[in-house]
């Protein structure tokens, strides 16, 4: 049941935060943390198979999720140029004040999602997990 | 093994010669991901210069240096760098959406992931591989967007499971002489010996998940026949009764398998670097009836 209870609180803050609908063929699963799958998965489950590793969504909303639901989003959303788009994708915070509380903004250059960024209302703090950032050298 | 001996016995397999020059020249591919972006959109967007594959209209050639893990295309997951015959093995198993499907030695995902994009992120695709090499799958899982997939960990000769599958992907540990430039100087054959018990246990174990009627594809980027025809033709006698070879129908440049191990493994084949100025494979698909 807490399991349960995880996942609709999952959904309901990607609904309330940023807007995401998750499309009707995904559903969220709890297995060492909220991950999202396709719903062919749930067969797996209600056999007991565990190991749904499907874009591991750890309770905060990562960088993988984002990237592939976040352009789903229709608020909470923050739009960069190129150059900010690559300091961002090298793992670096941006110095954007936003005012307001702090809270978590997806990061868009163009209609590339870049991934997850949380406001602290003088920085955009990067949650990129360090193995996933690059320098990127050509441009889009 | 020096460069003589081992340009003698490759030369017992092919024009050893011109296998090594190709093996030296070799183009990069990569493969768009359409789980992030359809190939349409990606040419409209992209500006890495490369030029489609005339043998897969995902495979694009790369015809400019880049540093192709440092593009945007690679952060956003748009692609993915992998050798002509690398993509070449996914859709000689063909998986289609809704299957059940396996790779049994996944890590680091370059086929797995491929798999899910050959399978519309339906069904079921099931990973599996050591312990140590799963953080790799799963940043390839998470990058690609793979949504269909269960992930495991253990010895895949042991691999005992609650459901059979359609299609499985058995891409086996190997010598690898047909994709490291130096890996013959590391090798000789007692190490194709030796590692071929454990690719007939892997593949033994992988058919016997199979459902009936369901196909395998038994895959390894090296040459030795030890590690290749060897290995097929022993689950061939210990599932006599219910294995049998599939013919491979593809129309790029290849060799058939070895028939020292009977006719039949002409529908097995062998890619050398000369026939598509990439790495070499050798690829058999296996049916249970
Ligand atoms: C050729 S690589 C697989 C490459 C992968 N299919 C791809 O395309 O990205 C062989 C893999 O077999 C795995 N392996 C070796 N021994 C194994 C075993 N006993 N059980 C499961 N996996 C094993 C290795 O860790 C390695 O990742």
């Amino acid at each position: 049941m807490i399991t349960m209870r995880k996942e609709q609180n999952f959904e309901r803050f990607l609904a309330n935060h940023f807007g995401i609908e998750l499309p009707p063929d995904v559903a969220i699963f709890f297995d060492k943390g909220i991950r999202i799958g396709s719903k062919s998965l749930l067969k797996m489950k209600s056999i007991g198979v565990k190991g749904y590793a499907a874009s591991d969504g750890g309770f905060n909303p990562t960088t993988a999720m984002i990237q592939n639901f976040g352009h789903l989003a229709t608020k909470n959303v923050l739009k960069v140029d190129e150059e900010t788009g690559k300091k961002f994708a090298e793992g670096k915070n941006l110095e954007i004040p936003i005012k307001g509380k702090a809270k978590f903004l997806i990061i868009k250059y163009g209609e590339h999602i870049l991934g997850l960024g949380f406001s602290n209302g003088t920085h955009i703090l990067n949650q990129t997990p360090d193995k996933r950032t690059r320098i990127i050298v050509n441009s889009i | 093994m020096e460069r003589k001996e081992f340009f003698d016995w490759l030369s017992t397999y092919t024009d050893a010669e011109k296998c090594l020059e190709c093996f030296d020249h070799q183009k990069d591919f990569f493969r768009v991901n359409t789980l992030k972006i359809t190939k349409e959109h990606f040419l409209e967007i992209s500006k890495l210069k490369c030029e489609q594959s005339p043998t897969y209209d995902l495979a694009f050639e790369q015809k400019e240096q880049t540093q192709i893990g440092k593009t945007w295309e690679y952060f956003l997951g748009y692609i993915y760098p992998q050798s002509l015959p690398s993509i070449l093995v996914s859709t000689i198993l063909d998986p289609k959406p809704g299957e059940t499907v396996g790779d049994v030695a996944a890590a680091p995902g370059s086929k797995f992931s491929h798999l899910a994009a050959l399978m519309n992120n339906t069904g079921i695709l099931f990973g599996n591989d050591q312990k140590e090499k799963l953080s790799a799958l799963y940043a390839t899982i998470n990058r690609m967007n793979v949504l269909n997939c269960i992930v495991m960990f253990g010895d895949a000769v042991k691999m005992k499971l609650p459901f059979e599958f359609d299609k499985l992907l058995v891409d086996a540990p190997c010598t690898a002489l047909g994709s490291g430039p130096e890996a013959y100087t590391r090798w000789d054959v007692s190490h194709s010996q030796k590692i071929s018990f454990l690719q007939e246990k892997m593949l033994i174990r992988a058919f016997d998940n199979l459902k009936q009627g369901g196909e395998l594809v038994y895959s390894t980027c090296t040459y030795a026949k030890e590690e290749n025809e060897e290995v097929v033709k022993k689950l061939l006698e210990a599932r006599s009764d219910n294995a049998r070879l599939a013919d491979i129908n593809v129309e790029f440049p290849h060799a058939k398998g070895l028939s020292d191990y009977g006719s039949e493994f002409a529908k097995t084949i062998r890619i050398y670097p000369q026939h598509l100025n990439s790495e070499g494979f050798f690829v058999a698909k296996i049916k249970k009836l």
